[in-house]
């Protein structure tokens, strides 16, 4: 055991130096299951749980005309899969459990619909303290991302439906549910190690409002919802007007830096201002460019935790969200040509001074 | 295994005492250092500038302004196109900003082809466009040393192909029609492409290091696996009448993937790849002949079937990750 075990001997060693433990390192197993592998169990559950579904409608079909039975069965399948979550490992058992719990999310959320005379405001605040529920208490990772996924988009649906005066789509009330999502996942990335006893909860729930944010400003960004309908009065230019909702996420963005600098003991004090500045000027930017913001937020949250598949994320929004800028029609291509030469000179410039005043630190540590 | 991935094994056993939890992620180094960060947001900042400078030129040229000539306009493009490989042939070509420069400097060749076939009207078709731009920029690939040029050749390549096939409905005439027509056609051409690619990739790859990029070999496996196991998944449930190769193709597609990453280069993300197509195209094939010979009944067997791929498919890989790591 070469690879597999010296990171966790280094790390020992080091902590023992310090006096954090003591003694001989127990034997652990330390192997996680990398991104892909938990993404293709995730995929595999999901897949499971609508042929579990076709199985209860096509056996307990009355469940699905009585709300209360639907309700209750879904209640007795997700009790089931905390049963087999909770038992001693068993792979098969722990993914059937997952299969088990999506389809008894289902059967609930098809029971709610029909007392609460569909009204989406109501029926998104039910299955969202439901899944907020199910995120603390299921001891399962990909149970947990799941939850807190479908809690955060629960608590968007909700908001911008009850904010949504009928056909009018409100994109204030839109950009301030995603901003709060934005804060809630960086805080929970943030406090990633700060609850011992709830380090994997914390790791899920980060996962899953990273992932719900993305799913969510893509729609927003790219105006999913438009071309469904479901909000027909809404047009592109209307994704620009959440300005509000802009600023706020600037608000975290800085939040996030400023709390990355406290943690840094010897930044340079000039270094703060030039951070800070960068932050903001990329932070206005997203006003005319949504997502940018959302896009450096994650990458910064992942490079701040060392977090890999967080960093790679943040790219892809990046990528993502930028592409998206050629299409919007609230400027012509002209001004945003000019944006974006005026972007990029700050950008270099911020770079520069960054590296001048780092280095400047570095020759003469004296000079602050 | 990473630092990181140690801490929170020791943190979730309960190892280390939760008042010193803060201690430990510092000593741990988990949290980038000043330099680390440093060298974080000047990369960061360097590509976003130098990217936003070239995108600024595109959409420039795309507004198409009649008021300045076009003498002004091909000046201003060549200039940044100039500038770029000037910035490029001044630094040292393994430095980021040189790196930076001449993917900006491939971006830049394909608006000034845009500008030249707006300026003179050439009546070139679309796909056109990109196939010239990805073979001009071939040999700034070659000399680059740097896989991110490479992905955005093969991108081009890729974009050239779709817009062939848009344009003519087909591929390479009457050669190959009867196989090579509408959206299947197009499924064919993109896997033959990037599985191309991938060969080649991987054969190189054996000499020149800087090729073993796994992100981008990554991405080009799996622009070469989506279509052939969409093409699987659509021989296995029968809807689109397909040529009778398209099984074969796929299982030695399958057996290729599966030998290669399993004994030659150790990459577990491809693994995952072979195991999901073969999962997704198996039991789609199990789910029709079950729903035709069962009906309703089908559905919990085909539940715990699915699950039972999935434990099988994880149990496999974790299994097989375990052997690497010791």
């Amino acid at each position: 055991m070469t690879q597999l075990t010296s990171a966790l001997d280094e790390l020992w060693q080091n902590l023992t130096t310090y006096k954090i433990v003591a003694g001989t390192r127990p034997g652990i197993s330390v192997l996680d299951s990398p991104w892909y592998v938990k993404t293709l169990l995730a995929f595999s559950g999901w897949v499971a749980a609508i042929f579990l579904m076709g199985f209860v409608g096509a056996v307990f079909a009355f469940a699905f005309k009585y709300a209360l039975v639907s309700c209750f069965l879904g209640c007795a399948l997700i009790g089931i899969a905390y049963y087999f979550l909770s038992r001693p490992k068993n792979e098969f058992l722990a993914h059937l459990a997952l299969a088990i719990s999506l389809a008894g999310q289902g059967l609930i959320a098809w029971g709610v619909l029909e007392p609460l005379h569909h009204s989406v405001p109501l029926c998104a605040l039910i299955i969202g303290a439901m899944h907020l529920l199910l995120t603390v208490i299921m001891p399962n990772f990909i149970h947990r991302v799941f939850s807190s996924f479908s809690a955060a988009c629960a608590l968007y649906v909700g908001f911008v439906f009850s904010a949504s005066n009928g056909n009018h789509f409100s994109p204030t009330a839109e950009a301030t549910v995603i901003a709060f999502i934005a804060y809630v996942m960086s805080w929970l990335w943030i406090n990633e190690f700060r609850f011992s006893n709830k380090l994997s909860l914390t790791s899920a729930a980060g996962y899953g409002s990273t992932l719900a944010l993305l799913v969510l400003k893509s729609i927003s960004v790219f105006g999913v919802y438009m071309h469904a309908g479901v909000l027909i009065n809404a047009d592109s230019n209307l994704i620009l007007r959440g300005w509000l909702g802009e600023i706020l996420l600037v608000a975290v963005l800085m939040w996030v830096v400023i709390h990355i600098l406290h943690g840094m003991k010897n930044a340079p004090t000039r270094v703060i201002p030039i951070a800070l500045g960068g932050a903001l000027v990329i932070g206005l930017m997203s006003i005319k460019a949504p997502g940018i913001t959302i896009g450096m937020l994650i990458m910064l949250l992942g490079f701040h935790s060392r977090n890999r598949v967080l960093s790679a994320l943040g790219i892809v929004a990046l990528i993502g969200y930028t592409s998206r800028y050629y299409y919007f029609l609230d400027q012509t291509l002209a001004a945003k040509a000019g944006t974006l030469l005026i972007l990029g000179f700050v950008l270099l410039v911020v770079r520069f001074s960054l590296i001048r005043t780092a280095n400047a630190k570095t020759v003469n540590p004296g000079v602050r | 295994m990473s630092v990181r991935q140690a801490l929170i094994s020791l943190i979730e056993h309960q190892l280390i005492p939760e008042e010193r939890i803060n201690d430990a992620v510092h000593i741990s180094g988990i949290r980038p250092a000043e330099s680390d960060w440093l060298a974080f947001i000047d990369q960061l900042l360097l590509w976003l500038g130098i990217l936003a400078l070239s995108f600024s030129v595109l959409f420039f040229v795309a507004y198409n302004w009649t008021d300045i000539g076009r003498f002004a306009k091909f000046t201003l493009v060549q200039l940044a196109l100039c500038s770029a490989i000037g910035v490029y042939l001044k630094f040292d070509e393994q430095l980021a900003i040189a790196k930076a420069s001449l993917f900006a400097g491939s971006i830049l060749v394909g608006v000034l082809l845009a500008l030249y076939g707006q300026t003179y009207q050439t009546g070139a078709d679309p796909w056109q466009l990109f196939f010239c731009w990805a073979l001009l920029i071939t040999p700034w690939a070659i000399v680059a040393c740097f896989s991110a040029v490479w992905v955005l050749w093969l991108g081009l390549m890729n974009l050239a192909a779709l817009l062939y096939f848009k344009t003519f409905g087909g591929f390479f005439g009457l050669l190959f029609m009867p196989f090579f027509d509408g959206e299947i056609g197009l499924l064919w051409c993109i896997f033959l492409l990037n599985t191309c690619a991938l060969i080649i990739w991987e054969l190189a790859a054996t000499r020149y290091r800087w090729l073993k990029d796994q992100w981008a070999t990554r991405l080009v496996a799996t622009t070469s696996g989506v279509p052939i196991t969409w093409l699987a998944f659509l021989s296995a449930i029968g809807i689109e009448k397909l040529p009778a190769f398209t099984m074969p193709v796929w299982f030695a597609w399958l057996a290729g993937i599966f030998l290669f990453y399993r004994y030659r280069r150790e990459d577990l993300y491809m693994l995952a790849g072979f195991a999901l197509s073969l999962s997704v195209v198996t039991l789609s094939f199990v789910a029709i002949q079950m729903f035709e010979a069962m009906e309703e009944h089908a559905f919990l067997p085909l539940a715990l079937l699915v699950i039972a791929s999935g434990t099988c498919a994880a149990m496999w890989l974790r299994s097989i990750h375990r052997t690497w790591a010791t």
